[in-house]
Parts: structure tokens; sequence; C-alpha cells
């Protein structure tokens, strides 16, 4: 199957700042991608150079084939976008909105539009300066799958939302996959929302890319150990592998990437009373992977303070 | 395309709307109560669309419209997200732009217009304005409302502009500045308006180059880039003028050293030296000294006795013709003269049409059109015929005109609404005439009037009060003045040399002075030589100003000329004769100077960009460019050029180009990324720097 997003050694910088460093990433058509990262990692800016709108400092993007410095109108035709913000002209009316989105795509499907803005409760003649967050999402969401694009970009679409709203969203977002070879790229930082539909994940660590598998890989290849000792714990070993540890009163808690037997052998030459595996949800793994690595130990310290 | 002009438009019409009305108001305000209607306004002053606060307020409020619709245009739209929004739409982002550029044009022309109609209409209906006006004295606010539109474009350029430094940004702000100083100095309405579309199509340029740049730096259409590039070069060059000006004001001043001919109040002549427009010195015409009391220069000068010039030739014009005034567009003056303002009794105006030659009297509290003056006398306001065509008022005396056609001479008097015909005869040609000034009178004044031998001296009432024979040979010394003493015993008629004759031979020449009685009789005679022509030496700091002055525009003024002359244009001719003429060493050392310098800069230029990583080809092209305009041209390179983001090697700590994939000091890659025992990856990685960088 081909590739319907490459991006190939990307680095970006703003100026001197390095945001994004070479970065290689192939996003198979037919599938749907969850683009995660903490804050300031780079990922709006990797989805902006993708469509078009930076210029890479070294590196390429290709999007449907077609390097993204030079994307034709046909093709942008082809590529759905919805940044964060939910941008709508406030004075247009729902109807006014779609009618002005329609002019510009010859494919585009009426029937689609307003499935998805009744979905989210609009009716045509509500004016979009008076949608609420939710309902304004929603109406940029029937603007951007409308046109039923074959690729659909998404940088965190369900930033604000409620839960009612981000459902609504997600169903109406897993509408366009109703036809073959239809992509989804989306970044967020709603792991449930993640999980629910992604086939595979991709993380921004720090500028660089440090995972991309499917989600059952990402978290087969994560492991918290809980190991119970009769005294305080001692501290947790050097290991490859090693995200973060933390110690109460008789646990130690520690939790590796890409675990084997090695680890494991070295856990267990703490002589712990008790050592288990403990399965982490998507959103406790992405934490543990992204969060401050090393040991944790402000909350002990707290207590010795005590 | 439609979808986004109607969608631009419908987001800037209420604006629009809105700065129209003020606009409006703010347009008439000075039209009915700025200019106060029961005082007598000047031509210095303008009338209705020409009137300096109407002006100042179109001027101004025309590029402030043209600001806000531009900014509005762009900035709240200029968001990251909502921008990528506006542009992610199959097409191309040109189309973007051209359409904010209609809607915007138009949203201008909606926010402009109407004031300026409702002006024009008002200005041009009788009975609203207390002067006349000719559709051509609108030209200035038709500029004025261009000059706003270059605002309105050098604000999209500057909202488009992505990360770039803010004297970048304001560059074509600068130029937007220089338009209106263009049109606000240009001599006619034609090189205001080609100037100001020239600068009009810079900016857009500008503009298209600005949406270009902030998405893809390196990727410009080159056409866009020499727009941006053209505007930093103008900008530079207006904000190295107004420097330059201010270091000339703050340089101290080479002393001015003059010497002219006076005739004291007492009829002796003497020769007047003044050192930076100070008396410092009247000798008589021996070189002895006048007087050694200087605090007698000050009286003694006030009261010299003032000859007004009659003619410019008497008898053959041996083909020279009157040179045409300059006909300033912005002035009232050219198209219409208020006569005799201060002088009428009643709160009474007068005007003198260019156009219709024929003058007009308002009363201003009614502000309506009372009499008109043509050759049949005062007429009613609806029967006028005008006079002909080379007729001409000459003079004011109080209330009292003086006209004078080819063979016509006559004193009109306002008030009693009468005409006295001095002089028609076709047989006596009329060569001149004049008003001047009786000393010590309060302002009263005399008429003269040129004849072919002699000149007529008229009361303003039309008495003849003398006639003065020529003593000199006016065939050549046709260029006659005159003046009166405190008493009106004795008249001075002075001979310069007739205007036909080349200035190099005028120069050359004596001119004299008679003194003469009111029955004719010549007093005496005296002959003035030609004063030795007082020059003053160019500071150094000019010689370095010109330095830096653009070589295209030297050597392309110097080519014009030529090109001007071989198709006829005397003027142009007249010009390039001077420069490489009397002027040639002058000229031969500014532009071996201008040369130099641009070489030189020109070398820098390539030093700077190589040094900072541009490639062959930009550093070649920037060179030439700095080379054809010298040190703005430096400027605009400084400002404008894509310098690469640049970097310490990690390999050699030196400074390397962040786009390119090896250190061209040490040819070391980028560091490569360690892999981490963390990473989770379930298919194989692409090795690193595997493929080609991008390159800028």
């Amino acid at each position: 199957m081909s590739d319907a997003i490459v991006i190939d050694h990307l680095t970006k910088y703003y100026g001197q700042r390095e945001i994004v460093r070479d970065l290689c990433l192939r996003i198979p058509t037919g599938s749907i991608y969850g683009f995660l990262g903490r804050n300031g990692v780079g990922k709006t800016t990797t989805i902006r150079t993708l469509l078009g709108f930076e210029e890479p400092t070294r590196g390429s993007t290709q999007i449907l084939g077609e390097d993204s410095r030079h994307l034709k109108p046909e093709t942008r035709a082809r590529i759905g976008y919805l940044p964060e913000g939910h941008f709508v002209y406030r004075w247009m009316t729902v109807a006014e909105c779609g009618k002005f989105q329609a002019s510009f795509f010859p494919d585009w499907n009426q029937e689609i539009f307003e499935a998805v803005i009744s979905h989210f409760r609009l009716t045509p003649k509500m004016k979009a300066g008076h949608l609420s967050r939710g309902q304004r999402a929603g109406l940029c969401l029937a603007l951007t799958l409308a046109p039923e694009p074959e690729v659909l970009v998404l940088d965190d679409p369900a930033l604000g939302l409620d839960p009612v709203a981000r459902r609504n969203l997600l169903q109406s977002m897993l509408y366009i996959m109703r036809k073959p070879d239809r992509t989804i790229l989306f970044s967020s930082h709603l792991l449930s929302d993640v999980e629910r539909v992604a086939d595979r994940i991709a993380i921004l660590d720090g500028t660089t890319l440090s995972v991309d598998s499917t989600i059952e890989y990402f978290r087969e290849h994560l492991c918290q150990y809980v190991l119970r000792f009769e005294q305080t714990p001692p501290a947790a070993p050097e290991l490859d592998g090693l995200l973060e540890s933390f110690r109460s009163d008789r646990e130690l808690f520690v939790t590796l990437a890409n675990p084997d037997d090695k680890t494991e052998a070295a856990l267990r030459a703490l002589n712990p009373k008790s050592m288990e595996p403990v399965e982490l949800s998507l959103e406790d793994a992405f934490i543990s992977y992204v969060g401050d690595h090393g040991e944790k130990t402000f909350f002990t310290k707290d207590l010795g303070a005590a | 395309m439609k979808s986004i002009i109607w969608k631009e438009f419908r987001e800037t019409v209420w604006w629009a709307l809105l700065l129209a009305l003020i606009f409006t108001v703010a347009q008439l305000y000075p039209l009915f109560f700025a200019s106060t209607y029961v005082y007598a306004v000047s031509s210095y002053q303008g009338f209705g669309m020409l009137d300096s606060t109407y002006l100042l307020v179109t001027l101004f409020g025309a590029a402030g419209i043209g600001l806000i619709l531009g900014f509005l245009q762009i900035l709240p739209e200029r968001n990251a997200d909502r921008w990528a929004t506006l542009l992610h739409r199959p097409m191309p982002p040109e189309t973007v732009l051209l359409s904010k550029l209609i809607a915007g044009t138009g949203a201008y022309v909606l926010a402009v217009a109407p004031a300026f109609l409702l002006v024009l209409y008002l200005v041009l209906t009788p009975g609203f304005t207390a002067y006349p006006s000719v559709p051509e004295m609108a030209l200035a606010a038709v500029a004025n409302l261009l000059g706003g539109f270059l605002y309105y474009l050098a604000a999209l350029a500057t909202g488009l502009a992505g990360r770039v430094s803010v004297m970048r940004r304001l560059l074509p702000l600068v130029v937007a500045m220089l338009g209106s100083s263009w049109l606000v100095e240009a001599d006619y309405f034609s090189t205001a308006a080609w100037g100001t579309l020239f600068l009009a199509v810079l900016l857009g340029l500008s503009a298209w180059s600005a949406l270009r740049h902030a998405q893809s730096p390196s990727r410009s259409p080159w056409m866009s880039r020499a727009g941006a590039v053209l505007v930093g070069f103008y900008a530079a060059s207006a904000v190295g003028a107004f420097f330059s000006t201010l270091f000339v004001m703050a340089m101290p001043k080479t002393p001015y050293v003059s010497q002219r001919y006076e005739t004291l109040a007492d009829g002796a002549e003497v020769i007047v030296t003044r050192r930076n427009n100070i008396t410092t010195a009247i000798d008589h015409l021996d070189g002895t000294p006048y007087t050694t009391d200087q605090s007698q220069f000050a009286k003694l000068t006030e009261s010299t006795i003032g000859l007004s010039r009659v003619s410019s030739y008497i008898g053959e014009a041996h083909g020279w013709k009157p040179g045409q005034s300059r006909r300033y567009y912005r002035r009232a003056y050219t198209y219409l003269q208020e006569l005799a303002s201060a002088q009428v009794p009643v709160p009474q105006q007068w005007f003198w049409i260019r156009e219709t030659r024929t003058a007009i009297g308002y009363e201003l509290p009614a502000k309506q059109a009372i009499a008109r003056f043509t050759p049949q006398g005062f007429v009613p306001v609806d029967d006028a015929k005008p006079f002909p065509e080379d007729m001409k008022v000459r003079g004011i005396s109080g209330e009292q005109l003086l006209v004078t056609g080819p063979h016509l001479a006559a004193v009109a008097s306002i008030v009693s609404r009468k005409m006295a015909v001095l002089t028609d005869d076709a047989t006596q040609p009329v060569y001149g005439a004049d008003d001047f000034y009786i000393p010590s009178s309060r302002g009263k004044r005399l008429f003269a009037v040129a004849f072919a031998g002699h000149l007529s001296i008229y009361e303003k009432n039309g008495t003849l009060l003398a006639q003065l024979p020529y003593t000199q040979d006016v065939s050549r010394w046709g260029r006659v003045s005159v003046g009166v003493n405190a008493d009106q015993t004795r008249f001075y008629v002075g001979y310069n040399p007739s205007r036909f004759l080349p200035v190099s031979e005028r120069r050359q020449m004596p001119t004299f002075v008679d003194q003469v009685t009111q029955e004719g009789e010549v007093l005496t005679s005296t002959r003035r030589l030609p004063l030795p022509k007082q020059t003053s030496s160019k500071p150094i700091y000019r010689y370095v100003l010109e330095t830096f002055e653009s070589p295209t525009y030297f050597f392309g003024t110097l080519l014009y000329q030529k090109i001007g002359g071989d198709l006829g244009d005397k003027r142009l001719a007249k010009l390039l004769r001077a420069a490489l003429g009397p002027y040639w060493p002058s000229t031969r050392f500014k532009g071996i100077l201008l040369v130099i310098a641009s070489v030189l800069l020109a070398g820098l230029t390539w030093w700077l960009a190589r040094r900072g990583e541009l490639d062959r080809k930009a550093a070649r092209n920037w060179a030439l460019f700095v080379l054809l305009t010298n040190l703005p041209g430096l400027v605009a390179f400084w400002l404008l050029a894509n310098w690469p983001p640049r970097a310490p090697c990690p390999s050699c700590g030196r400074l390397r180009r962040l786009d390119q994939p090896t250190c061209p000091h040490c040819g070391a890659g980028w560091e490569n990324l360690p892999s981490h025992p963390a990473e989770i990856f379930d298919r194989p990685q692409e090795p690193n720097n595997a493929t080609p960088a991008s390159t800028s």
C-alpha cells in the first residue's frame, strides 16, 4: 500500500531555535494516525509544514505524492484540514458557511455537510458567531468533511470540547473512513479519543520522533513493575529504557520501555518481596513516556521533611 | 474567486461606510466652516477643493482610510491557523491576494468617493460656496485619494509580512509616505498620477512577495521579489534623503556674498554688498563708501527705489516667447487668481478665472456671484464674453485692475464697476504693463504701460501722469523697468538686456538707469557695469552625501537629457549642454565619485553576502543591484536578502547554514541522533541524513 504522507528527515528551525529534528514518518494510505506529544514539541509545525504553510529547514515532506512546498490546487482539494481554534466567519450563517466553502470544491457533498451539522444539532439559519465552541467545531468539521477529502489532517480538533461534542466529532471524523483509501492524521492530547479511533500513533518527544507503532505495540513495549519490600525500597537501578521510578514507603514503581529478561533480572536483583507487572492505559503509558524521566522523589522528600 | 471577493467585501463594507461618513464630515467642515466666508481668502490659502485645510484632510484622511482598510483585511486573519484555513483551499494564494485587492479597492472607493463627489458637486454648484471653482481644481484631491490607495497597498504588504524584522515590515509604509511627498511636490497632476501608479505597482508586488515569502522565502516569483527589492531601495532612499536633509540643516552654512545695484531714496546710485542677506557695505559706483555708519544700512536699504519690470523686450521678439509659468496643479493660482481682495470696501471678492478669461465677483455672505468683468466692462453673471486669448491682469492698485492685451490697456474699478480704456490702437502695440509702488505712500501704486517709443505712466483712475521717452537702444535693452520717488517728481527708468538675447551675452552687457522728470526730461543716466558673479564653494559634506546617490539616476538623467535633446526637447538639450559644458568639471567629478563609491559598495555587498553564506547567484545579483543603486541599495540588501539561518557547527564550531547537509568549513554532516533504548518502533527507521537536504 502506498503512503499518503511521507515526512523525510524533516528538520525545522525558527531562527536559531530547533523545533523539529530529523523527523521521518510514513503514513500509509487508509490508516488513522494519532500524532502525539507534549505542548511545544513541534506537532503543529510539522502539520503546517506538511500542508505547505512552512518551509522545511532541511528534509522534505510529501502529501498524496506531491512535495508540500508545491501543492497544486487540485491536490489541496483532496486534503481536508481542520486547524485548532475552529475558525469560522462569525457574520455568516451556517448555511452561508457551507455555500461559501462549497464554491471552492467541485466535489462538495451537501448531504455530508447537512448530516454533520444535524449531528451537532445545528440549523442552517444559525449565525456562526452565536455558536458554542462544540457547535463551531461541528460546523468546521462539516466544512472539512463535505468535500470528501482523501487525506484528513486535524490539529487537536477536540481541544476544549465537552465529552458529547468530542464523541460527535469522532463519529463524524470516522464517517470519512467509510470509503476505502482514506487517511487521517490527527494530533490530540486526549488519549482516550486516540485509543478509540487510531490505528497507529507517532509520538514526538523533545523535537524528535520516539514512537511510531500501533497502539497495542506501544502499550506492549511499555511496562510498569511494582516491587514490594520489607523495608524502605532502594532506588531503581540504571536500566536501559528506564522512564520513571517512584518510591513509596514499602514499594518501588518502575516504568520501562522495551523491557526484556535482562531488565527483569536486574529488578529481581533488588530482592523485592514481590514483583508484578502492571498494564498501563494509553494515557498512563503516554504520560510516563513523555513526562520527566528519572526518579520521582518530590513526594518522599516532602514526607521526609514532615 | 467571486466567493472570496464577496467575503472580503462583506467584511470591510461596514467599516468602509463608517469611514465614508467620517471622511465626508471631515471634508465638509473645512469647506464650509474652516475658511470663513466673511473674510477674503487668498490664492495661497486656496479655494474650494484647493483649500489648504481641505487638502490636508483629504491627504491624511485618505492615508488613514487606506491603512485601516488594508490592515483590517489582513491582521484579523493573520493568526497562523486562521490564515492557513483561508489559504487551504483549492486555489493559488495569489487568488486570495487578488480577491482581497479587488474587494479592498472597492471598499476604499466606497469610503472615499462619496465625500469627494459631494464636495465636487457643492463647489461646482453656484450658491454653496463663496468662490468659483473649475473642475481641474479637483485634481489635487484626486491625487490625495490616489495617495491614500498607496497606504492601503502598504498596509497589505506590511500585514502580510511573515517572521521578518520590524524594519523590513515598515518599508512599504515608508514608500507610501514617499508617494505622498511625490504627489504633494509634483508640478503636474500627470506626474503625481504616474508616480503614484508606479509606486502602487511596486507595493502590489511587495504585497505579493510578502505573501509568498511568509510561506516559502526561497520560492517567491522573481517579479514579486524585484518589487520588494525596489520598495526597499525607495524606502532606503527616502529615509536617506530625510536624514541627509537633517544633517545639512545641522551643518554650519557656507557664507553667501552678493552684490547688487540699488537707487537710494535720494537718487544716489550705489552698490549694496550683502553677506548671508545682511548688508555689509554700501558703496558708490566708483567703490568709495557711501557711508560707513552700519546703523544706517538697514534704513537706507529699506527705502531704496524699487524698479518694477514692465516689458521683456520692445519691438521685434526675435522668436522669443514668454516662458510658460509653472502650472502647479495643487495651487489655486494655476486656475484662478483673487483680485483686489483686501481693497474692496464691501464683503466682495473678485477672481480672475484663467480658463474663461473673465473675472467674477462674489458677495461672500450670500455666496452668490454678483457680476463679471469682460471686454465689454462689467456685465451680469450669465452674460460673459471672454477677453482675447493673451489678455492679462497686469497689476492691481487698491480696487483698480490693470488689464492689457496686444493693443489694449484698460483700468477697471471693481467698486464703481467701470472700465477706463487707456489705449486701444492697433497701430500702437503694447509690449507690457505693470503697477509699481509710490514709496512712503502706504501702498499706493501707479500703472506703467510700455509702448514702442515711450513708457506711459497712469494714475489708478486711468489719468495719464507722464510719458517717458526711451533714451537707450530698446531693441537690445528692451527689458524696461520703472520706479518713482516719494513725491512723484522723479521717475527712474531701467534698461536691461532684452530677454531674447542669450544669457551669456546678457551677462556681459551693462544696464542703464535714467532719472527722468514727469515731463520726460532726462536728468541723469547711469551706466551699470555687470557685477562679478558671486560663487560659493560647496562644502565637503555635500560631496560626501552626493557620493551615495544612485549612479543609475545620475547617468540615467544624462542619458534622458541626451535622448530628449536629440528628439527635439530644447529644455533637456539645454540641461545637457550645461552639464557637459560650464558644469563639466562638477559633472565629471561627481560621476567618478559615484562610480568609485558604487564599485566599493558592490564589493562590500559581495563580501557580506558570501560571509553570510548567501549562494553565489544571490551574492552576484545583490552586488549588481548595489552597483546600480549605491548606498540605498546596500541598505535594501541588508534588510531584504534572504539570510540563511546559521548555527555553530557541532564539529568545528564555526557558523554554518542550517539548511545545508554538510559544513563548508570542515565537511561534517549534522550530528546523528543516537538511538535511545526507550524508542518504540514497530518498523525499521530510515538512517539519518539519507536524503539530500532541501536548499534555499
